[in-house]
């Protein structure tokens, strides 16, 4: 005799995965992947964003500096401005598309797999929630019926007296 | 003879839906045979025991009407309850 504990009543048999789990664990884990993913793809698009801002105060910082040596309309250029003006200015989109054209590719990719994860995840959850609903109208259901059992247990008897004695007999297992 | 007078819940092995039998035991015979009613008041010997082929499990319901660990209540195929003439003429 075998010791049946409750909580293995559930198992991951019924969801067509015959590991025996109980379901709440794999979906407790595939939940955790999912959010794990999902806190990636956040600390990758913050990253993203603070290095687009740092391009952007760079690029305010050197606009300032350059400011007040003259470029400004009406006024003489004293000079100053030419020393800065080494290489070509960097404009607020060339600084996006530098930065995004790096981090596209990959944050794409980590995005898919994110969504792909947390749409197998919510699946998961439905399927189980589903499984689970009609295992409880199932249990619930049978008491409800006052000949299920004894038909049930009729089948099980006389299947027994057939495996033991063959066709014809009576004897042996009783009735139920 | 632990077995007489107490209401034991069995589990045949065989397919179908799981489905514990309630047996009240009645006489002890031999080892581990012995005279049960079944809940359609039906009389006959059985061998309570592991040795017993034809049983997966078997439970003993701690008091009247308590179930055992790991039972699930709505799978019982229950004892009515017996009058008290019904158990003298058992």
């Amino acid at each position: 005799m075998d010791v049946v504990f409750p909580f293995m009543l559930k198992s991951t048999k019924g969801m067509g995965l015959n590991s025996g789990l109980p379901p709440y664990l794999l979906l407790l884990g595939v939940s955790h992947l999912g959010l794990l993913a999902g806190l990636g793809i956040t600390i990758w698009n913050q990253r993203q964003i603070s290095e687009q801002l740092d391009g952007l105060s760079e690029l305010v910082a050197t606009h300032h500096r350059v400011e007040p040596g003259g470029g400004g309309p009406g006024k003489p250029d004293s000079g100053v401005s030419s020393a800065f003006d080494r290489g070509p200015r960097k404009s607020l989109e060339d600084v996006s598309r530098v930065e995004t054209e790096w981090n596209s590719g990959s944050a794409a990719g980590f995005s898919l797999v994110g969504a792909l994860v947390s749409t197998l995840t919510f699946l998961l959850a439905i399927g189980w929630w589903f499984n689970r609903r009609r295992q409880v109208v199932e249990t619930e259901a049978s008491p409800r019926s006052p000949g299920y059992h004894r038909e049930v247990a009729q089948r099980q008897l006389a299947e027994l007296r057939l495996r033991k004695y063959g066709f014809g007999q009576s004897r042996g297992v009783g009735g139920v | 003879m632990a077995l007489v007078s107490r209401e034991v819940l069995v589990e045949y092995d065989v397919g179908g839906p799981r489905l514990w039998h309630e047996r009240h035991v009645l006489e002890h015979i031999q080892g581990d045979n012995y005279v049960v009613v079944t809940p359609d008041r039906d009389i006959f010997s059985e061998e309570l025991g592991l040795l017993n082929p034809d049983i997966r499990h078997i439970r003993v319901r701690p008091g009247p009407g308590i179930v055992p660990g790991g039972v699930n209540p709505a799978q019982i195929y229950g004892l009515p309850v017996f009058t008290a003439a019904e158990m003298v003429q058992f």
